[in-house]
């Protein structure tokens, strides 16, 4: 199967510092490649070099066999689609005005609705639509903007799928049940043939959604697998330093992790 | 389940975007028919239309003719072409800065197009009177035009980095930059002759007095390119409220977009401060009342603020002329006294912006 993304060799210096140093990966269709590690670890940085938004100091990334560095941004974003971890709006925008700015432009308006209404329910504020984005919770916000990132998915050209979703910690501000719905989500966005990238710092969100994890360490790819095999005892002591804290969920065969067994004091 | 929305806030309806441009359009019409028929010389209403296109032959009515045609007429698409661009390239600015306190007037573009126009009149009169006699309607729109660049340019330097606007830095960097510019007008004035002074001082109140045909036709070029560029850039503004980095994933070139912008900007203000000089506040007041009425969205809020500037801008300079007739207030002077109080409202409102 060929590989929608592909990154070879990328380092970024940034002021003189390796945030990312020689991290080569791919990611093929109906995949969901989490990325995991501990803060400063480099995956945010990476996931933007990835979206193109950074240039690398060093290595290319190719989406779908062409140079991310010559495609203009209106054909990158035919191509993919990102979330941003934190998107603040200064102009009281109502929230379908907001999710109607990921719409391709070059679609006609009227063509656009059916998606509209899939992504508005999708992310489960079709109830908000007519709010002012700045008045609603952090969590219902990002929500907003995850149907917004959807819709860019959706109406992108034919000729530009499968694409590619990159998402920088999208539960990170939703409660328990929206975090689910947001995994269910992805996992839709993959099994209809795209590629998908998601930094999250749950590992058990990731376990549960990932069909690859691949855990960085300083910078560097410390280790890339299944999350079964990624998730163990001996790498989480070794990349967060938290030791026997890895477990499994005996009916689904899931790995999960609860590192501390009381409280603490 | 529990019914959660007992506080939900009242949602947003928008009015339909033909209304909207319509009863824009019908205020400017009855500010064109006011502005039209006031002053020293009052043209009743129903003269006005005779006057206009010279139907009836006489005494009276080719008083009205002349008067409607070589005062009144400029001058009114002249406060037009002025009003329609401030109220422009504020929202313009607005959307750059991602910030509804930005302003022309009040972080320092104006200033630094009346900087350049002012050295014009002083040092091109000076050493170009000489040997090229009059200088060409087009230099100080276009010397203003610099001016204006320059200053939004480095204002654009100043306030942003990494990607990022500060908003305290964006506004003390204005003042500074206004108050770089004003020394330079202050220098010009101290090295003007009297003519020259008249000229300049001109430039500091802010006036339409001056209003003329062949002015009106020397920016109205601006006008033209600002109204043609306004549908391009209406979807990246819109996405740049989201951020930079967003905008850029959703596919606009926002490089380009900020150099269109800068430039845009530049073009509206320069333009309206060569022939107006420095009126402040049409650019935050007008945007800011049709956000209220239209919503933000830059496809109408655009086009929209050209047409409120328009009328808002005749609708004080009607009444600039006539308060203390025969004398003229300083069109500056009334738009700052209603702008300014506005401006400190919406500060008060925006606190929160404030601590960016």
């Amino acid at each position: 199967m060929t590989s929608v993304i592909e990154a070879r060799d990328i380092v970024i210096e940034i002021n003189g510092k390796k945030i990312v140093d020689r991290v080569t990966l791919s990611v093929v269709a109906g995949e969901i490649v989490a990325l995991v590690g501990p803060n400063g670890a480099g995956k945010s940085t990476l996931l933007r070099t990835l979206s193109g938004e950074i240039r690398p100091s060093g290595g290319t990334v190719t989406i779908k066999g062409r140079q991310i560095q010559t495609l203009a941004s209106s054909e990158l974003a035919q191509c993919r689609a990102m979330l941003s971890q934190h998107t603040t709006v200064t102009f009281p925008f109502t929230v379908s005005e907001v999710v109607l700015m990921g719409a391709n432009p070059h679609r006609r308006r009227s063509d656009l609705s059916a998606l509209v209404d899939k992504v508005l329910a999708a992310a489960d504020i079709a109830h908000l639509t007519s709010q002012v984005i700045t008045r609603l919770s952090g969590g219902e916000q990002q929500r907003v903007h995850f149907a917004r990132t959807l819709l860019q998915l959706e109406t992108a050209d034919e000729k530009c799928r499968p694409g590619l979703l990159l998402l920088d910690e999208p539960t990170s501000s939703l409660d328990l049940k929206h975090q689910l719905s947001l995994l269910a989500n992805i996992r839709d966005v993959a099994t209809a043939g795209n590629a998908v990238i998601v930094v999250i710092h749950d590992l058990n969100l990731a376990a549960m959604i990932a069909t690859r994890l691949l855990m960085l360490r300083d910078g560097s790819l410390f280790e890339s697998g299944a999350p079964r095999d990624v998730i163990s005892d001996s790498t989480l002591q070794q990349v967060f330093g938290v030791a026997n804290a890895a477990g499994v969920v005996p009916s689904s065969d899931l790995p999960f992790v609860l590192p501390h067994s009381g409280r603490i004091v | 389940m529990i019914a959660a929305s007992a506080v939900a806030p009242a949602a947003v309806r928008r009015p339909p975007a033909w209304l909207i441009i319509l009863v824009l359009l019908f205020l400017l019409i009855a500010a064109i028919v006011a502005a039209a028929m006031t002053g020293a010389a009052g043209i009743p209403a129903g003269r006005l239309i005779d006057a206009m296109f010279g139907l009836s032959s006489g005494g009276e009515f080719e008083r009205d003719r002349l008067i409607l045609w070589s005062i009144r007429l400029p001058r009114i698409v002249m406060a037009m072409i002025v009003g329609g661009m401030l109220a422009a390239a504020g929202a313009i600015m607005q959307g750059l800065f991602r910030n509804p306190l930005a302003d022309p007037s009040l972080v320092g573009v104006s200033s630094g197009a009346g900087l350049a126009a002012a050295a014009t009149i002083v040092i091109g009169d000076r050493y170009l009177s000489g040997f090229a006699g009059q200088m060409p309607v087009e230099a100080l729109p276009l010397a203003a035009f610099v001016g204006a660049l320059v200053a939004t340019y480095a204002l654009y330097r100043l306030a942003t980095r990494d990607r990022r606007t500060s908003i305290a830095i964006f506004l003390l960097g204005g003042i500074a930059i206004a108050a770089l510019a004003n020394s330079g007008i202050g220098l010009l004035v101290f090295a003007a002759d009297d003519r020259q002074l008249r000229d300049v001082t001109f430039w500091l109140l802010g006036s339409l007095a001056g209003a003329t045909w062949s002015k009106a036709a020397a920016i109205a070029p601006a006008l033209l390119v600002v109204a043609a560029v306004i549908g391009f850039l209406a979807r990246g503004l819109d996405l740049l409220v989201l951020g930079e980095a967003e905008a850029f994933h959703a596919g606009v070139s926002v490089q380009r977009l900020k150099v269109g912008a800068i430039v845009v900007v530049a073009a509206a203000t320069g333009a309206a401060v060569s022939v107006s000089g420095i009126i402040g506040f049409v650019g935050i007041v007008v945007p800011h009342l049709l956000r209220l009425m239209i919503g933000p969205g830059h496809r109408l809020l655009l086009p929209a603020s050209i047409l409120l500037g328009a009328a808002l801008l005749l609708f004080a300079d009607t009444a600039a002329r006539t308060i203390a007739a025969p004398a003229e207030i300083p069109i500056g002077i009334i738009t700052a006294a209603i702008g300014a109080p506005f401006f400190l409202v919406m500060l008060l409102r925006q606190r929160s912006l404030a601590t960016l």
